[in-house]
């Protein structure tokens, strides 16, 4: 009995941080997306992610939440208003089920994907244009993310134990395909944080195996080297260009 | 030379009004600049009496530079967009009845 109530006071530590996850409820992040021409950088669209605790009757979720939405000046000539949101596992940050709804320049397309009991496989809905909607299933790895929770997953990386050039792996769903996503840290960095100022921060490298990512060390992504590890600047190059995000207002609850 | 100077400065004045009417921000310092080195080499390179045409185009490029800063200091906003806030309230209600039954 006394072994079991040493073990148990060891590990309670273990156990406090194990329950509570890095990513609060009630965040909201917004950015301002702007995009490389000839030079100069134009701002295109604002992108918020914000987190949100819901309940079940069985069960309390974070809601995470992405919204992509192109500034007024731009709406007659390319209207963007995309969302993404997924319910994952507050602590865990595992997701159970996961939408997609874009709307870009008269494109539209949705993507549900509910996220089996077994953790091998997932229920996706399909549909573009507002065609008939496509239902299948199809298998994954075990903790397998979506997009929108490999961002939180990443706030969650003790990178301030990593060596330089130190990799961690994930794998992401998108587009119903399995992704192998690299996170490389590159050291930490003082910049300019854009609504924070100057802050010191992990300077991360994403590389993915996907067409989407363009460029050896050229998707990077700035996290407060910090308890909160708030993304600031995210920097990114794509086949048609490079832009970037800077965080320009920050609400936590 | 002055021909030249003065046809280029057109070319990149009516490019400095397509910037503004497309809503490329900063980008439209690029045509300005060019149309207010040209105009003023042109007006350099004019005798007294050719001198109007790039007056006018100077003036023109320096009213457009003004009205791309006064814009730039226009912070930039996402018009509201109602369609799209009720889609998310009634998408919320339906992913939480889904949620229960997973």
């Amino acid at each position: 009995m006394k072994k079991l109530l040493l073990i148990l006071i060891l590990l309670s530590p273990w156990f406090a941080t194990a329950q509570k996850s890095s990513i609060p409820g009630g965040e909201q992040l917004v950015y301002a997306a702007s995009y490389n021409m000839a030079g100069l950088m134009t701002q295109l669209a604002q992108v918020t992610l914000s987190t949100e605790m819901v309940s079940t009757s069985t069960k309390k979720l974070l809601h995470l939440s992405c919204e992509a939405a192109t500034y007024s000046k731009w709406d007659s000539f390319f209207k963007i208003r995309d969302s993404y949101e997924t319910y994952v596992d507050p602590v865990s940050l595992k997701p159970s089920l996961f939408k997609r709804d874009i709307f870009e320049g008269g494109y539209t397309k949705k993507e549900k994907y509910l996220y089996q009991k077994d953790g091998k496989s997932i229920a996706s809905v399909v549909s573009i244009k507002r065609k008939l909607e496509v239902k299948s299933v199809f298998s994954i790895k075990p903790g397998t993310q979506d997009i929108v929770s490999l961002i939180y997953k990443l706030r969650t990386v003790d990178f301030a134990h990593q060596n330089k050039q130190q990799i961690t792996r994930f794998t992401a769903v998108f587009d119903e395909k399995e992704v192998g996503v690299s996170v490389k840290y590159l050291g930490t960095e003082r910049i300019n944080a854009g609504v924070l100022g100057e802050k010191l921060c992990y300077k991360i490298s994403i590389g993915a195996q996907t067409n989407a990512l363009r460029g050896t060390d050229k998707n990077i992504i700035w996290l407060t080297a910090d308890a909160r590890k708030i993304p600031c600047l995210i920097r990114f190059s794509i086949p048609v260009g490079t832009g970037q995000l800077l965080l320009k207002q920050l609400t936590q609850n | 030379m002055r021909k030249i100077a003065l046809l280029l400065a057109y070319l990149f004045c009516a490019f400095s009004v397509l910037f503004i009417v497309l809503p490329m921000g900063t980008l439209g310092l690029i045509p300005v600049a060019l149309t207010l080195i040209l105009s003023g080499f042109a007006w350099v390179k004019s005798n007294a009496t050719q001198k109007k045409v790039p007056a006018i185009l100077f003036i023109i490029s320096t009213t457009i530079l003004l009205f791309i800063v006064v814009c730039g200091l226009i912070p930039d906003e996402v018009a509201p967009d109602k369609q799209f806030e009720q889609r998310k309230e009634i998408n919320k209600k339906q992913d939480l009845e889904e949620l229960e039954n997973l």
